[in-house]
């Protein structure tokens, strides 16, 4: 029989063992599909967004939608049904002297190599894709591995927060009725969609989609981009007639005839600057710093509700 | 104003009517004065407490919400975004609350035994169908009649250095609206080296008793196991339990072998080596016949080897307490007797097996003795019997377990209703005994 002074294993020694275990299921069973299907996808967003990210103003704010929303996906299917699929062998491991830290620490140390795969699988397919680079990281001398490290972010944030929907849920069908809200939440309330005004727009502060669209923006330099939506509506009203005259056409021809066409696009840009975009290091130090307390503070939420699982009602 | 004078109207009609009601149901009619508590005591009258009870939570947050959303209106302008989506959540818990209300009315049709239409009566208005079904002269109140639970044995059972002694005054769950007893009053001794069949309807609170025991779940009890008290060392003590779970809760994507180590992993004390873990993990599956599948996947394992594997993981710890939930369920006759027997032999090296089965005939005469656990009135689990299997059979007059089970089931379970008169006349035999 177990006495006082026989000693088991800890919570930190535990970390191994479900480590080893995540990681089997991960290359015997079907974890590991995970990988292609961020493939796949980035793909399929990749080909939608086409080769306007990064070099204009419209291109880059859509792409980089597309982009954290592809990410923010793939967290949320790493992890979302992790916990609860499990509950059950969870109550019994716990009850027989699993530490819940331990668990939900392999369950965070898994979730982190995916999502940092899944981020490197994205970055490389964008890439593929013929994404244009910029010369130079703003963080780090690399832009590569500034944005790797972004998506790593983002799509950990993500994983971190459906993990935390797991560790809530009972079932795997109730986490899976709840992330489609929450999804439709980050997306709607990224302010990327559009424009939110009042008390809607503090709420895109609570979203992983704004800071992920804020940190990829500042990374590839969104606001020393050209934006070509003013001369394109000009173009168009090109034939408007007044009192006999073809005022914009007029205009037109002159800004082409001098060759000022970027300049005068890049002017119109200057006035669609924003200010968390900015291409500074503290801006995306504090980008990602954020997205970071995202992912702790789902962490620790987890934490605390899967803590309380001996409640469970049969 | 309008609106103001006919809210004021309908409360009154409320008031009167569930005065009425409540004066028939035997409620405290007072209570009828008392905004939202009185619908709850309408769902006790109903015999809908439960459906009640949600309502009153929901009910009340529906209030909350529209007292902010209405401070924010007045005080806080600057914050007007809010009050949709306060009005928004308003709007959930109303749908909510209407449909508990929904269920209580169809309680009251019941008890009154009249058709579910005069629900529409009570959604128009809850005073209106009040009044009508307390002034009704056709309309009878008729709850389903409850007979008086068995009163406590005043048994202690003796604390033991060696053995499992058990003695659970109570296990309750629930707060202040909804308290509830799931067990009460279950003393008893058992000793080392026997094999226990626990059984009783369902819902007697078989499961609560287990985990009452194991220190899972506590109760208001004391636990003592080999003299050590299983609530306050139970860190120490959980390690000496092995429970099997009646659903397989094991991972189906992990292999035979690794499942069983990583259980040792966590069960062993740390100071036994990787080898000798090794080695316990050889014999224990080769023990439970799994060394030929150790390499398989769980979930390609058949029922029976499913089950083997889950009892391994347990065993691996070599406990002295091992209890069992329907290790039984999903097999066969003759992979059912194998598995007892099995569990006969391990009980034979001075362990405690207590075994839940649903078909004990079976293996009865592999059972040394038996714990009888039914609903009282209050639907409380009690302790009706506990003691040798053949003075079992002597004790309630039957052969077999599954007519046992039957003679202490309630009527409305199918079963003869016997589970109080018998509680009563087991404490006084065990009373007689001391």
């Amino acid at each position: 029989m177990a006495g006082n002074d026989v000693r088991h294993r800890g919570g930190f020694r535990q970390i191994p063992i479900y480590i080893g275990k995540f990681f089997r299921m991960f290359i015997f069973m079907d974890d590991w599909k995970v990988l292609p299907f961020s493939a796949l996808i980035a793909a399929l967003v990749s080909y939608a967004v086409g080769n306007t990210m990064f070099v204009t103003m419209e291109g880059t704010m859509k792409g980089s939608l597309a982009l954290t929303c592809v990410l923010i996906w793939n967290g949320f299917f790493n992890s979302i049904q992790s916990i609860c699929r499990e509950r059950n062998v969870i109550k019994r491991e716990h009850r027989s002297g699993m530490k819940i830290g331990a668990y939900l620490s392999s369950q965070i140390i898994y979730q982190a190599f995916l999502c940092l795969m899944q981020a490197v699988i994205t970055l490389a397919v964008f890439y593929m894709a013929g994404m244009k680079r910029v010369s130079s990281g703003v963080v780090t001398p690399f832009f590569l591995v500034d944005l790797a490290i972004t998506f790593f972010l983002i799509s950990f944030s993500s994983d971190m927060l459906a993990l935390m929907i797991s560790a809530v849920s009972k079932t795997t069908t109730f986490a899976m009725t709840v992330m489609p809200f929450v999804l439709v939440f980050q997306l709607v309330f990224s302010g990327g969609v559009f424009a939110l005004q009042g008390g809607a727009s503090i709420l895109t502060n609570f979203t992983i989609a704004k800071w992920g669209m804020c940190a990829i923006c500042a990374i590839c330099g969104y606001n020393s981009l050209p934006t070509f939506t003013v001369w394109n509506q000009l173009q168009n009203l090109k034939g408007y007639e007044y009192e006999g005259m073809y005022p914009v056409q007029m205009v037109v021809d002159n800004i082409e005839r001098t060759g000022n066409v970027e300049k005068f696009c890049m002017e119109i840009a200057s006035n669609n600057q924003v200010a968390q975009y900015a291409s500074t290091p503290t801006n995306v130090l504090n980008v990602w710093s954020y997205l970071l307390d995202f992912a702790i503070v789902f962490s620790l939420l987890s934490l605390f509700f899967l803590s309380k699982i001996d409640k469970d009602k049969r | 104003m309008n609106l103001d004078i006919l809210q004021i109207l309908f409360f009154f009609l409320d008031t009167i009517g569930l005065w009425l009601l409540f004066r028939m149901c035997g409620e405290n009619k007072w209570w009828a004065l008392v905004p939202l508590y009185r619908f709850y005591k309408l769902s006790q009258c109903a015999q809908k407490e439960e459906n009640g009870r949600t309502f009153f939570v929901l009910y009340f947050f529906n209030y909350f919400f529209q007292i902010i959303s209405s401070i924010i209106q007045n005080f806080f302008p600057q914050f007007n975004g809010m009050v949709y989506m306060l009005d928004v959540l308003s709007l959930l818990l109303g749908i909510g609350s209407f449909v508990y209300k929904v269920r209580i009315y169809i309680g009251m049709c019941d008890v009154f035994s009249v058709s579910k239409k005069w629900v529409a009566l009570w959604i128009i208005s809850t005073g209106l169908g009040a009044l009508v079904f307390a002034l009704k002269k056709a309309f009878v109140y008729t709850p389903s009649v409850k007979k008086s639970a068995a009163s406590e044995s005043g048994l202690v059972a003796q604390e033991t250095k060696e053995g499992l002694s058990i003695n659970i005054k109570k296990r309750t769950v629930g707060g202040l609206l909804n308290k509830r007893n799931l067990l009460k009053d279950i003393h008893l001794n058992i000793p080392k080296g026997r094999m226990v069949l626990l059984v009783g309807g369902s819902g007697a609170g078989k499961t609560t008793f287990i985990n009452a025991i194991t220190g899972f779940e506590k109760a208001d009890a004391k636990i003592l196991l080999d003299g050590k008290d299983v609530y306050k060392s139970f860190e120490d003590v959980k390690y000496d339990i092995g429970f099997v779970p009646q659903m397989d809760m094991i991972r189906y994507n992990d292999n035979v072998r690794k499942t069983v180590l990583d259980a040792a992993s966590l069960r062993l004390p740390i100071s036994i080596s990787d080898k000798e873990k090794n080695e316990i993990v050889d014999g224990v599956l080769d023990e439970f016949g799994l060394k030929a599948v150790e390499d398989n996947m769980v979930g390609k394992l058949s029922g029976g080897q499913k089950k083997r594997e889950s009892i391994a993981m347990e065993f691996v710890s070599n406990p002295s307490l091992f209890i069992l939930d329907e290790p039984d369920s999903g097999l066969d006759g003759v992979l059912a007797r194998e598995l007892m027997e099995h569990l006969h032999r391990i009980s034979r090296e001075g362990k405690i097996v207590i075994v839940i089965t649903h078909s004990p005939d079976r293996v009865l005469d592999l059972f040394d003795d038996v714990i009888v656990l039914a609903k009282d009135a209050d639907r409380t689990g009690r302790l009706v019997f506990y003691g040798l299997v053949e003075e079992a059979k002597a004790f309630f007059d039957r052969d077999r377990m599954e007519e046992i089970v039957k003679v202490i089931n309630q009527k409305e379970e199918g079963g003869l209703g016997m589970a109080d008169e018998l509680i009563v006349k087991y404490g006084e035999i065990r009373n007689g005994r001391k």
